[in-house]
């Protein structure tokens, strides 16, 4: 769509400064966290998103033929096209955009956290003492008024490009670089942070690569999907309400047959009391 | 009917039970209608939620604030039921062996006669052969108890979500579902048989008021518990 925007993640170019990190606490005010001793985490600090945390860069060390490689994954809400989380929510707290920004509206949510089962990369955090559920906004008030998003504005080595959604991902895939995003599934749709990488090529869903980088975020996933929700969506409501509907039919039909029969037994028996 | 004798099908727990079992139950499918039935049902949403939010908490929008409460009303709802449901289960299940809705033989052919006797009598053809209860009315009160149980526990779950894990609660969202849409189908058949035909009218007022049903209406529509009930 013309006017889709687009972040694009340079896996090859991300040194690891978290400088979006520190970005995107100031501009969006959120409390820095504590630091804690991760040793099964390597760097990632804090080891998961948090309600005030909303990008994240996950470190993980993979061992290769040549020797050890850092990978250094930025991670925050992927802002998909088809938004399984604006779906599931059931007082419309999440706004889609059509230029790809998904943005929980604070002052609707009910903290009831239907977007974090529908989510399958596991980015919206509840904050059980405001009872709101926090995310990356794709700095909306900010791209809105014509700037960058603060994570991007702050990369200092380009890992992070923000644009035209169509015209920077051919411009990426021309240059031969392996794609995460622009085309994931039925259910996620594409998102509007694409992961791009030669240095990794064919590895960005690759369990042992992008896979498994913390306790609970299972990397980037070829088929991201929460089963139960979309069963629950796409089967189970649809069909639970034409069953109702059917059993209404049932019902009218089974009192017109009801009645008429009454009607015809009564005529029936005044006919023979009328004989006799 | 004045004079005739009548026999008791229900005793004051069962009406008692039954009868906040609408109350509640009406309080669950309202509040659960505003939580699955988005846009369509809004209107259900705005207008619990509109003075709430303006007099309690004008930060919030209107409709999330019925939500919010409906939510709420749901839970506190089962919290309400429980009290009945208990102290009914506790009386009830103590005379288990008298309860009316056992099967009365497990062979597949029995099942389809059952079937058959079922179909006939909700059609009106020929004399009803079954007791207190036909294979539907056995089917309902089964479904109906077991079906609670499992709304019981995948609520909690929900309720207390924080306690499990999230592949824990997408799966009792998704029962919970299901049992929202069994209970809104059979529940429909239930109070449709029960009270749009005419016939079937002395078991509704033996159920919310009487207790019990005239001697012919158990001979004509419940034979088999007739025979027992008048040997014994």
């Amino acid at each position: 769509m013309a006017g889709e925007k687009v972040i694009v993640v340079n896996l090859d170019n991300c040194i690891g400064c978290r400088a979006c990190q520190v970005a995107c606490h100031t501009w969006n005010s959120t409390r820095a966290e504590e630091t804690s001793f991760q040793p099964d985490m390597s760097y990632t600090n804090p080891p998961e998103l948090t309600p005030n945390t909303w990008t994240l860069i996950m470190f993980k060390e993979v061992s290769e033929a040549d020797g050890f490689s850092w990978l250094m994954l930025k991670r925050q809400c992927m802002h998909c096209s088809n938004a399984p989380c604006a779906q599931a929510c059931p007082v419309n707290a999440i706004d889609v955009y059509p230029d790809g920004p998904v943005v929980i509206r604070v002052d609707k949510c009910i903290g009831c956290q239907f977007c974090v089962e529908a989510c399958p990369y596991d980015v919206p955090k509840y904050d059980p003492a405001a009872n709101k559920v926090y995310k990356c906004t794709f700095c909306i008030d900010r791209v809105q008024n014509g700037l960058e998003p603060a994570c991007v504005s702050a990369c200092p080595t380009k890992a992070l490009v923000y644009g035209e959604y169509d015209e920077l991902v051919s411009k990426y895939r021309s240059e031969g670089y392996d794609i995460y995003g622009d085309s994931v599934n039925d259910y996620v749709g594409r998102t509007h942070y694409v992961y791009v990488t030669k240095k990794w090529s064919g590895k960005l869903t690759d369990p042992g690569y992008f896979g498994e980088v913390s306790r609970t975020f299972k990397g980037l996933p070829k088929d991201p999907r929460k089963p139960p929700v979309s069963v629950r969506k796409s089967i189970v409501e649809p069909v639970g309400w034409g069953l109702f509907g059917l059993t209404l039919l049932g019902i009218a039909g089974h009192l017109i047959y009801w009645r008429s029969r009454r009607i015809s037994e009564k005529r029936e028996e005044g006919e023979g009391g009328g004989g006799s | 009917m004045t004079g005739e004798r009548q026999l008791r099908v229900f005793s004051e727990l069962q009406i008692w039970a039954h009868k906040h079992l609408i109350h509640f139950t009406a309080a669950f499918l309202l509040t659960g209608l505003i939580l699955v039935g988005g846009e369509t049902f809004r209107v259900l949403g705005e207008i619990l939620g509109y003075p709430i939010a303006e007099v309690f908490a004008p930060e919030y929008d209107a409709y999330s604030a019925g939500v919010q409460v409906a939510r709420w009303i749901h839970r506190l709802s089962a919290l309400g039921l429980a009290f009945v449901l208990v102290p009914f289960f506790f009386a009830e299940i103590f005379r288990a062996a008298k309860w009316e809705f056992w099967p009365e033989c497990w062979s597949l052919e029995c099942f389809k006669q059952g079937l058959r006797n079922m179909i006939d009598y909700y059609l009106g053809r020929g004399r009803p052969e079954f007791g207190k209860y036909n294979l539907g009315q056995k089917c309902w009160i089964w479904l109906a108890s077991i079906g609670m149980v499992i709304m019981y526990i995948t609520g909690i779950i929900m309720w207390f979500r924080d306690s499990f894990s999230v592949t824990v609660w997408e799966y009792a969202h998704l029962i919970h579902v299901i049992g929202f849409y069994l209970s809104i189908i059979f529940l429909a058949i239930h109070v449709y048989l029960a009270t749009m035909i005419p016939e079937h009218r002395p078991m509704v007022t033996a159920m919310f008021r009487t207790g019990t049903v005239p001697e012919e209406f158990a001979k004509e529509h419940h034979p088999r518990w007739y025979e027992k009930v008048r040997k014994s």
